[in-house]
Order: C-alpha cells, then structure tokens, then sequence
C-alpha cells in the first residue's frame, strides 16, 4: 500500500472500528481468536484495498474480510458446534405442549418490556448469540451490528438474498426463544423491575 | 391480510426490506389496527435492544488498536523468503548507517515474545487445552502447525510444572504456546519453525546454533535457543536458570 492508499484506508476504518469490532467479538466462537480474526481481516483488506471501489460500502466491504477471517477461526471449534446444534435440536422436540404454552405467555411478556428484559439478560443474549449456528449467527450481526441490507449480507456471504431472510427469521425466531427460556429461569420476567442476581 | 398474516412480515418490515407494495399494505394495516401497531413496535424495541447489548469491549477495542497498528506499520507482511533478504539488508544497513534507531525500534522475536506473555497474562488468557501432560499437549497440536511439536517429559520432576497449552501467533506466525508454572510463577513457552524465523527483524541476535541466548528486561527473563528442531523461546518472571532448563529441554531432549 502506498503512503495515499494507506491514509485513505485509516481514514476509512474510524467509522467503521466498532462495528467490526462488534462483528468479531460476537462472530468469534472463542473469545481468544478475536485478536487474531481482526488482524487477519485487516491485513487481508489492507492487501486488497485496491480493489475496493470507493463510493461502495466500505463498512459491508470490510465485514466481509472480518467474515472469513471468523470463519476460519471458528472451523477449529466446528466439532462443538456441531455437537452443540444437535443437542440443542433435541432440547426441542422434548418441548411439550405445557411449554409451548408457558413460553408464549413468557413471549408476550418479553414484549410488554423488552429494555428491561434484554438489559438484564446481557450475558444470555450473547450467549443465545453464540449458539446459533455459524451462518446463521453472521447473518443476525451482520443485519444487527453492521445494520447491512439483506443485498448486502448476501454479498459479504455470496448466498442468495431468499436465504438472508430465511436464516434472519430463524435466528430471531431461536434468540426470543432462547431469551424466553433464560427469563423464565431466572423468573425475572413477573418480578417487575430491579436486577436480581441468581 | 389478517393480522397473522401481516405479523409474518414483521422481520422484513422493520428492515425496510419489502416492496412497496407489501410494504404499503403493511402500513395501512398497523394504521388502523392498535394491536399490530403494538407487536410491531414492541418487536422494533426488542431488536434493537439485543443489538444495543452487542456491543464491543475495551479488550477488542485494545486488539483491534493493536492490529491496526501491526498492519499499517507493515510488520506482518509475507512471503517470507522475500522478506528474508529484506531483514538481512536491513540488519546490514543498521550495522553501517543511521538506519540503526529505525531497526531497533522493530519487533523482534525477544521483543514479540516478551510482549505476548504480558499481555497474555493480563488479559488471563485461556488455554485452548488445560492438562500437565505433555502427551496432551502433542496430540493438541497435531495438524494445526507445520511442524511437530514435542514437550520434555521430565520437567515435572524438576518443579516445572506444564499448565496447558493453545495456538498462537508472533507476528503472524503460528506458534505453539505452552503455559507453565515454577512455584506458581507463569513461565510461557513459544515454539516456531526455524523457516519463520525470517519474519522477525534481527534474527541474528539470537545467537549461533545450539547456543541459548539470555536477555533481562526488568523483572522478567527471557532465553531463546535454536537447534535443529526449530526455536524455542521461554519468557517468565522467574531466575535465568529456570528458562535455560526449559529450552534446553526442548531443544535438546527428543523423547
Ligand atoms: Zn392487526
């Protein structure tokens, strides 16, 4: 990169920092990786930087390296991940009528205070985060974090925009559930306001 | 459509993905029908709180800082065989002229090492696999480097006792990190392919062949060795003689 390019570049991250700071640290399976997934990233875009066409979203342009680099990184844990999506597929089919139930009165309740909920639940929402399956996962930060429009995710992920929105549904469809299941547990959701520690 | 049927495109909706005539149908919709309205703004709501707690943090924040910075002062550029020769001149050029001040302030392996076992420690880095065995620790480390990995199996003994271990990287070198405790002080161990030695700047300084090199900065030792099985690099805050026995043992012991 010559000394242009490389201003340009800096100047193009700043905005953008957080975001894919964000973007990694939820994308990441191991909290360790996030180091090496952002220099990766940016040392491949830094490589690239030619090729990106100014006037384009830079931000969308730059999660795509931030992506692969995850990816990547994350492929070391596949067995788990695979391990964990089975498990959690069985935890499913055991849910009874009695719980299908209860968790829609939880959902509603989840809607009457969402803030509050979520604000309490912190750590769960990242960690329902974490278990969605890889793509899935990408495709809920990307529209979350990165706020891409669905043309965009499918590019970052060269899959079609049909598969953006089907995964999008389900990844929201499995945090409310996953939410509903936390707060349930945790019975903060008749208490009312206050945080309570379990 | 009824109010199932438009709560099904609440997702799209609140994305500003539909067309707009779907988009416009919708609208109408939440117009004149209270409980939608509600559903479709409790459901903006609650997504955009879960994206508000997806935040980062000051330790991605400091990471990202750190990449950026090993990026954009080009220290992490490959191929390495190119950059071999660049080391060498550059070491030439900072022996005879004034390009010395420039060079020092490189990275080198020492330097690398040091900093990583900071800052690892700081951080209360995990380890990819926790066990004493140096058995397990092999096993961790096939196929995911280049080149085989071999622990001593006699430090124990010694009251160097083996932590665990994970993957990690010097510059963009991949490196075996093995975490180990001599009095419950860490020591952290870093193995790398002779081959990526051409990554760091003054190579040279780590001495001939066979020859465990020794530098203190402060509190914290550091010895360094080369042999025929690649180098070995013990970084800790304990005495000189603990660090030249680990290496020793790694670059000398083959079991
Ligand atoms: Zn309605």
């Amino acid at each position: 990169m010559d000394r242009r390019a490389r201003d340009r570049f800096t100047e193009l991250l700043k905005p953008v920092a957080r975001a894919a700071q964000a973007y990694a640290r939820h994308l990441a399976w191991h909290r360790n990786d996030v180091e090496d997934i952002l220099q990766t990233a940016l040392l491949n875009a830094s490589r690239k930087f030619g090729d990106y066409a100014e006037g384009t979203s830079f931000k969308a342009w730059l999660l795509q390296f931030v992506t692969y680099a995850a990816f990547n990184a994350n492929r070391r844990h596949e067995q788990i991940d695979a391990h964990e999506l089975m498990a959690d597929t069985e935890a499913l089919d055991r849910l009874t009528a009695v719980e299908v139930l209860t968790h829609e009165v939880a959902y509603a309740e989840l809607l009457q205070a969402p803030e509050r909920v979520v604000g309490q639940l912190g750590q769960e929402v990242q960690e329902a985060v974490r278990a969605l399956p890889a793509k899935r996962r990408s495709i809920f930060l990307l529209r979350a974090i990165g706020e891409l429009s669905y043309r965009e995710i499918a590019d970052v992920l060269t899959v079609p925009v049909g598969t953006v929105m089907g995964e999008l549904w389900r990844a929201r469809k499995e945090l409310r559930e996953a939410l509903c299941e936390y707060a349930q547990q945790r019975g903060r959701l008749r208490e009312g306001g206050g945080t309570h520690v379990v | 459509m009824s109010c199932d049927e438009i709560r099904r495109w609440v997702s799209p909706y609140l994305d500003s993905e539909l067309d707009p005539h779907t988009n416009f149908e919708i609208a109408q919709h939440l117009e004149a029908c209270a409980a939608c309205r509600q559903v479709f703004e409790a459901e903006r709501r609650l997504e955009a709180s879960m994206a508000a707690s997806l935040v980062t943090d000051p330790q991605t924040q400091t990471a990202w800082d750190r990449a950026v910075h090993r990026v954009l002062a080009g220290g992490v550029v490959r191929p390495r065989r190119w950059h071999v020769a660049v080391a060498a001149v550059a070491l030439f050029l900072g022996l005879v002229g004034g390009w010395r001040g420039w060079i020092m302030a490189r990275q080198d392996l020492v330097r690398s090492a040091l900093r990583n076992h900071q800052e690892y420690l700081a951080n209360r880095m995990t380890l990819d696999v926790q066990s004493s065995s140096p058995e397990a620790a092999e096993a961790f480390f096939v196929n995911k480097l280049p080149f085989p990995v071999r622990c001593p199996r006699h430090l124990g003994d010694q009251g160097i006792r083996l932590i665990g271990a994970r993957l990690c990287h010097l510059k963009q070198v991949p490196v075996a990190y093995l975490l180990y405790h001599v009095d419950s002080r860490p020591i952290s161990v870093f193995l790398l392919d002779t081959d990526d030695l051409g990554q760091f700047w003054q190579a040279a300084a780590l001495g001939p062949p066979d020859s465990p090199q020794g530098y203190r900065f402060g509190r914290s030792g550091v010895v360094t060795v080369r042999s025929a099985h690649g180098v070995v690099c013990a970084v800790g805050e304990v005495p000189q003689a603990a660090l030249e026995r680990i290496v020793a043992s790694y670059a000398f012991e083959r079991t």
